[in-house]
């Protein structure tokens, strides 16, 4: 049976009267965990307590089964992380602060020095590796976090929020790889993120934060599940005689702004939608089920949590 | 299709010891240190005073000989009183062959340590904003702190380098003048008479260089700007040198508040060249005739200096350094 990659319990971090963490109990599996919720929620204090760049004020957390507190160090050897501020070592070149960073995580000079070109192959990085990381883009400093953060091919895989300040073909590029780690190298990430089609792409598992507390923790499909009730019809006209019929089967629906129609029609599938479209001779151009499952999740849990 | 061509392989090989990890953080923080044409050439320049402070042993040595290679020399410089001046010095010399060693490897050493600190000085001038000025702007400490290294291993390390720069420019140079003094003198003896130079060397160079490591690893967490950081280990080396004068007219103990003066007066009292200059004057007519009516004020500014209160002075000095190294680098 597989162990959890990261267990808390009553996990707390408070900054004065500050509580940036309450109380937070999670188990998570290996797997591609997204880490969500709004500015400000708690996912990088969460993620700094897990690699003690915080202290914890109370509780407890095991990362890869070691207790944090006290083998947090033999813990942080399969552990990488790409935090979301710069933080290269100045007057260093690309390559040799990826070979820098190996033997930090322990490999030795030869080893790492292969590794580092290997894996700034692999984040797509070309000759600009041999220039000092002072003059990188923003694209080549992202690039660089993720080679440096694999470099020593660890366990877990801490992002947080990878792809700010990339133009759409890096993101694309980005969550690619970092898909690939997880699916194909079997590499467990956890990613940090505000951005829910980002999450909803990469990752199997969801964790929504919000102020300082998990609101939900599930898998990706199992909260689409929960969503699977409702639909969003697709039109080409005569949007008032689909909405008369969906309420006439006390199914709650609404035009959106795009002009589509969302209905909670409460079924596993869409069939009883297609139904009542065909009796009223209406053919949809498309039938989406449990659109923004996540989205939704998403907003409903924050909501919930203000409550 | 793959955007990127993508080649990930796991890596299935033996993690380093911390011992390892460690040393990894001191050797980088040596490179960074040496980094630059003006550090490289202040490291050279103790080694060049080495070389001349062999020289100035070897010459002794010849003095001490029969027909050694500065017979000749005295014969052409030296006037007939000089000459005589210099044959009695030699004969003393010779009379006290474990004094003359001692004293003269005394003072060379004493000399070129306080040289080789004023060069070393300089260099950490330059470099202090390199050893963790430079991690706290660039937030380079979370690099090392998201790994397995631990705030000890990481600070451990940084001392490590710059205590491997100022062996380089400071012990490396006396240790090395001590060594090459004597493989070049007339006989073996010398390593023995010697060897209470050595032990001075090493008793005040190894604590002070650890001691000025750990303050100037304070001053450089302080602050992100190094600037700052320059200006503040500036301050301490030199601007607190006035204190020396005014504490003659107000309060002695202000005299310790400078680092400069801290480290003058410990070297004296270790290497003790007071006691030297006593034992020349008493054990050699041609001293005590020059030197016997001083004042034992005067001669006891050579250094008869007590140990305590710069020992305390230094403790305390590196005691701060390290509250603040703790309280700044606290990301670990």
């Amino acid at each position: 049976m597989e162990s959890p990659i990261i267990e808390t319990n009553s996990l707390t971090k408070k900054y004065g009267n500050v509580v940036a963490l309450d109380k937070v109990n999670l188990r998570i599996m290996p797997g591609r965990i997204g880490l969500l919720g709004p500015n400000g929620a708690g996912k990088t204090t969460l993620i700094k307590c897990l690699l003690q760049l915080e202290t914890m004020t109370e509780g407890a957390a095991h990362l890869l089964g070691h207790p944090i507190d006290t083998e947090g160090r033999e813990a942080r050897t399969r552990v990488g992380y790409a935090p979301e501020i710069d933080c290269h070592i100045p007057g260093m070149a690309g390559c040799e602060y990826v070979t820098y960073c190996a033997e930090l995580s322990g490999l030795p000079f030869d080893h790492a020095r292969q590794r580092a070109h290997e894996m700034l192959d692999y984040v797509g990085m070309g000759q600009e590796r041999y220039r000092l990381i002072d003059t990188y883009s923003t694209g080549m400093r992202q690039r660089i976090k993720l080679a440096q953060a694999i470099v020593h091919d660890p366990e877990i895989l801490f992002l947080d929020e990878p792809t700010n300040g990339l133009d759409p073909k890096g993101q694309e590029q980005m969550l690619q790889l970092i898909h690939e780690l997880g699916t194909r190298h079997g590499m467990s990430v956890v990613f940090s993120s505000h951005l829910l089609h980002e999450v909803e792409r990469v990752c199997d598992q969801i964790v929504i934060i919000g102020k300082g507390r998990v609101l939900v923790h599930d898998s990706l499909e199992t909260l689409r599940d929960k969503r699977r009730g409702s639909a969003e019809v697709v039109v080409a006209a005569h949007h008032e005689i689909v909405l008369s019929a969906f309420t006439g089967h006390q199914w709650p629906c609404e035009t959106l702004a795009n002009g589509n129609i969302k209905v909670a029609h409460g079924s596993e599938t869409v069939n009883p939608i297609l139904s009542v479209l065909r009796l009223i001779g209406i053919t949809p151009l498309e039938v989406i089920p449990s659109p923004n499952a996540l989205q939704e999740h998403f907003i409903e849990s924050l909501k919930t949590g203000e409550n | 299709m793959a955007l990127l061509e993508t080649g990930y392989r796991p890596w299935h090989g033996q993690v380093q010891n911390v011992w390892k990890r460690r040393a990894v953080v001191a050797r980088h923080t040596m490179r960074t240190c040496l980094r630059g044409r003006v550090v490289r050439f202040l490291v050279i320049v103790p080694w060049v005073l080495a070389l001349v402070t062999v020289i100035a042993y070897f010459g002794v040595g010849q003095i001490l000989v029969p027909d050694g290679l500065m017979e000749p020399l005295n014969f052409y410089l030296l006037n007939g009183r000089g000459r005589a001046i210099m044959d009695g010095l030699v004969a003393w010399m010779a009379l006290y062959p474990d004094i003359t060693v001692r004293a003269v490897a005394n003072f060379l050493l004493l000399s070129l340590a306080g040289f080789a600190q004023t060069i070393s000085f300089l260099i950490i001038t330059i470099v202090i904003p390199r050893l963790l000025t430079q991690d706290v702007a660039s937030n380079a400490i979370v690099v090392y702190s998201s790994r397995a290294i631990s705030r000890l291993d990481y600070l451990g390390g940084k001392l490590a380098g710059l205590l491997g720069v100022l062996t380089l420019s400071w012990l490396g140079p006396v240790l090395t003048a001590w060594f090459l003094g004597n493989v070049v003198a007339p006989d073996w003896t010398f390593f023995w008479h010697a060897r209470s130079a050595l032990v001075h060397s090493l008793l005040f160079i190894v604590p002070v260089m650890i001691a000025v490591a750990v303050i100037a690893l304070g001053i450089s967490s302080l602050s992100p700007k190094a600037r700052i950081a320059r200006a503040t280990w500036l301050i301490i080396w030199i601007l607190t040198l006035p204190l020396i004068g005014i504490a003659r007219i107000t309060h002695p103990w202000l005299a310790y508040l400078s680092i400069s003066h801290v480290i003058d007066r410990l070297g004296k009292a270790i290497f003790s060249p007071y006691q030297d200059f006593i034992q020349a004057r008493d054990n050699l007519p041609f001293f005590n005739s020059v030197f016997g009516k001083l004042p034992t004020e005067k001669i006891q500014l050579w250094g008869d200096a007590p140990m305590m209160g710069p020992v305390i002075a230094l403790t305390i000095m590196t005691a701060v350094a390290v509250v603040i190294l703790w309280r700044r680098i606290r990301v670990l």
